[in-house]
């Protein structure tokens, strides 16, 4: 259960990311269109919303709540270290 | 602090009051506000003294922190200050009311 | 500078955001710095006294605290018992003596107090203020009476407050800068380091500064009970309504085994116990308390039970607290982080690390930016220097003495007269000597000696544990004590940490002869500030 949450919350960071400018085309090699960076973005808060119920069920009422934001500020700092520290593929920037 | 100078503001004076009165806004009258309504919410509250307290308690810190920021986001000086001294007059109305009308103490 | 009211919503809470973080920012780093390495204070508590086995066994150290009790103070007022909890030094006891006609109350704690081993005797073990140091002191401070101390750090808390709700509302775009982290762009990277640290863990640094100000309360707000609760002390007897007081009778009577009373009061409290009370010892009239720890649910206020001392049947339990009350412990609950399973409490620490960062990278990075905007660079006005000096004794001194503090920890003679004591002199002393230097010499040499010695130091200290201590880290592994362990490995990472930060600072070239600068890479006049200066 937990990792399951863990999973979403990275995820949602990793779509939040890669829906900017400056990841998008560093990672994937092009500008993000308007509906794509929507897309991304959806799909972003719906699975921050989706790992809530996962670490309910871990934890119980009184410390899901605490485990689920703990996942998130985890996953967005090791998606933030992942994005700038990682070395982009050669021929992008 | 060196300025970018806007000629059309007014005098230092002038800028350096409405700092002070913005700062005394914020701190004492932000605190001041706060109490007020950690008071007035120890009365109203439907529920036992020492928990209507404890909520007054808990949410005054709030109450003097966004006081802060309205001080500075204010017009001028003088709006933050008049905006505050209405918040917390409100605030011992409400406590005044409650007290001599219900009786709680 | 403008008049602020001309200015739109974002400038005038960038302004805010800036001198509220500006004013204490100095306290608030060292208040942030001690919390942070507080979450680890139980293992500071066993680091700092190395001649202390690991606790397996908290029963066997609560018999032998009785036993030593009744042996030492058997007359005694009243008892007081801490529990080990599975990374704790030892139990605690003091004891409380019977107060003697017309003898003021002038107690002295640390001549009724023992410190109970793993073995249940009383260990013998060098006089230290150990992790609780570092507790005490992010409230309490130093050298001044703690009400004057508790209102400087509520204060700063409450500036803090107010930087981080100002810090959001004026920041633009924070989707696309959530991610951004240009390097070695001089101001630009500090914004974004600075920015990064405060946004990714935004949700702690809101929970901890809030929820701090709520541990202080009570002081903080005295005429928030004015009208509900006027008389002195009828608050916290609404919040917490105490069992009749115990009034001794003069029968001596046998003090029940105090293993059995916790085991039961564990049993129904549904969590580990935490302290353990007697009154009146050894009369008729003895009561024992059994609290349940606060490391076993959220809220601080935790429920007790209170047992017949003689016969061991329980008398009263602590009654329901109401919901605000609830809430109320377990903001501070939350605050403390004593229910946090082992990774939670290092994600706290790391969450506290990322505070500690951002406090500092905010208050370089007012300098940094105002460095470009000197009208001479070679002489900057007071308060610049001000700044830029206070930066480095704050920042460079603080983490200096703490190491200094260890080092004293391990080498003050163990029979030295008031070496817990010393020992924290030892963190002024060194702290006092950076803050010289500061006003001495110029920043950038100063960064590189303060940031480089701290490094050299802490670094050091796992290596004279491997030689000088029983408890050095590869003991550590191989016994699966994982806390000393992790402790030697966290001092070894902050040192070579410290140490890569000395180098940084020791390559970094002032630039163009035009503005001098501490920035590596020349102004880029084109890129404009995310967040607007503010003035």
């Amino acid at each position: 259960m937990t990792a399951l949450a863990f999973i979403l919350a990275t995820l949602a960071f990793a779509l939040f990311g890669l829906s900017t400018d400056e990841h998008h085309r560093k990672r994937l090699g092009n500008r993000p269109d308007a509906v794509t960076v929507l897309r991304m973005r959806g799909g972003a808060w719906a699975a921050v919303v989706a790992a809530f119920p996962f670490a309910i069920a871990a934890q119980g009422w009184v410390f899901g709540p605490i485990l689920w934001v703990a996942l998130l500020m985890l996953g967005a700092g090791l998606v933030f270290l992942a994005l700038n520290l990682i070395p982009a593929p050669a021929g992008r920037k | 602090m060196s300025g970018r100078g806007n000629a059309a503001a007014g005098s230092p004076w002038r800028k350096r009051g409405d700092m002070i009165l913005r700062i005394l806004a914020a701190l004492p009258l932000g605190y001041a506000v706060a109490t007020l309504w950690a008071i007035a919410l120890s009365v109203i509250l439907p529920m036992r003294p020492e928990q209507a307290t404890t909520v007054g308690m808990l949410v005054a810190f709030a109450i003097c922190a966004v006081s802060a920021m309205w001080a500075f986001a204010a017009k001028s000086g003088w709006k933050a200050i008049w905006v505050l001294a209405v918040a917390g007059g409100v605030a011992a109305a409400l406590a005044g009311v409650m007290t001599r009308g219900g009786g709680v103490a | 500078m403008s008049d602020l009211g001309d200015k739109g919503f974002r400038q005038s809470q960038a302004f805010l955001h800036t001198w509220s973080g500006l004013l204490l920012g100095w306290v608030l780093f060292a208040v942030f710095a001690a919390g942070t390495i507080a979450y680890y204070r139980e293992g500071l508590n066993r680091w700092m006294r190395p001649e202390l086995a690991r606790v397996e066994q908290p029963e066997k150290v609560l018999a032998g605290a009785q036993r030593f009790l009744e042996d030492k103070a058997p007359d005694a007022k009243s008892w007081f018992i801490t529990m080990p909890g599975a990374t704790a030094h030892g139990g605690t006891a003091f004891w409380v003596p019977q107060p003697k006609e017309g003898e003021t109350r002038r107690r002295r704690r640390s001549d009724n107090q023992v410190t109970i081993g793993a073995n249940g005797e009383p260990a013998t073990v060098r006089e230290t203020r150990g992790g609780e140091f570092f507790y005490r002191f992010h409230f309490d401070l130093y050298y001044m009476p703690v009400i004057y101390a508790r209102w400087l750090v509520s204060i700063a808390a409450l500036l803090m407050l107010v930087a981080i709700l100002s810090g959001i509302v004026t920041h633009k775009k924070i989707f696309r800068d959530f991610f951004t982290l240009r390097r070695s762009k001089g101001q630009r990277s500090w914004l974004d380091g600075h920015n990064a640290t405060a946004v990714l863990a935004l949700p702690f640094h809101l929970m901890i500064t809030y929820t701090g100000l709520v541990t202080l309360a009570v002081m903080l707000l005295p005429w928030a009970t004015a009208v509900t609760f006027p008389k002195e002390g009828a608050f916290f007897e609404a919040l917490y309504p105490e069992g009749p007081a115990v009034e001794r009778t003069g029968r001596a009577a046998p003090l029940v085994d105090l293993t059995a009373i916790v085991r039961d009061a564990e049993a129904q409290l549904g969590g580990k116990a935490g302290y353990v009370e007697v009154v009146e010892p050894g009369d008729a009239a003895a009561r024992v308390t059994v609290t349940r720890s606060g490391s076993t649910m959220l809220s601080s206020r935790t429920p007790h039970i209170t047992y017949d001392g003689v016969t061991g049947k329980a008398l009263r339990r602590s009654p329901e607290t109401g919901a605000a009350v609830v809430t109320a412990g377990s903001m501070i609950g939350l605050h403390a982080g004593r229910y946090s399973s082992d990774w939670l409490r290092f994600l706290y620490f790391l969450c506290g690390v990322a505070g500690s960062v951002m406090v500092a990278s905010g208050m370089v990075l007012w300098t940094v930016k105002r460095r470009e905007k000197l009208p001479d660079p070679a002489r900057p006005h007071f308060g610049f220097k001000l700044v830029e000096r206070l930066n480095v004794a704050a920042i460079g001194g603080f983490p200096l003495g703490v190491a200094a503090m260890l080092w004293a920890n391990r080498l003050l003679p163990v029979e030295m007269a008031g070496r817990a004591a010393w020992e924290v002199h030892c963190l002024f002393l060194a702290w006092g000597a950076a803050l010289l230097l500061s006003v001495v010499r110029k920043p950038q040499p100063n960064w590189v000696a303060l940031l480089g010695l701290t490094g050299v130091l802490l670094a050091a200290l796992p290596v004279f544990n491997l030689f000088g201590t029983q408890r050095g880290l590869i003991a550590s592994l191989w016994s699966g004590d994982m806390m000393m362990a992790g402790i030697d490995i966290a001092l070894l990472m902050f040192g070579a940490a410290f140490l890569a930060l000395a180098r940084r600072v020791a390559r970094h070239k002032p630039a163009a002869p035009r503005v001098r600068r501490r920035a590596a890479a020349p102004v880029q006049p084109v890129e404009t500030a995310q967040m607007e200066p503010a003035e």
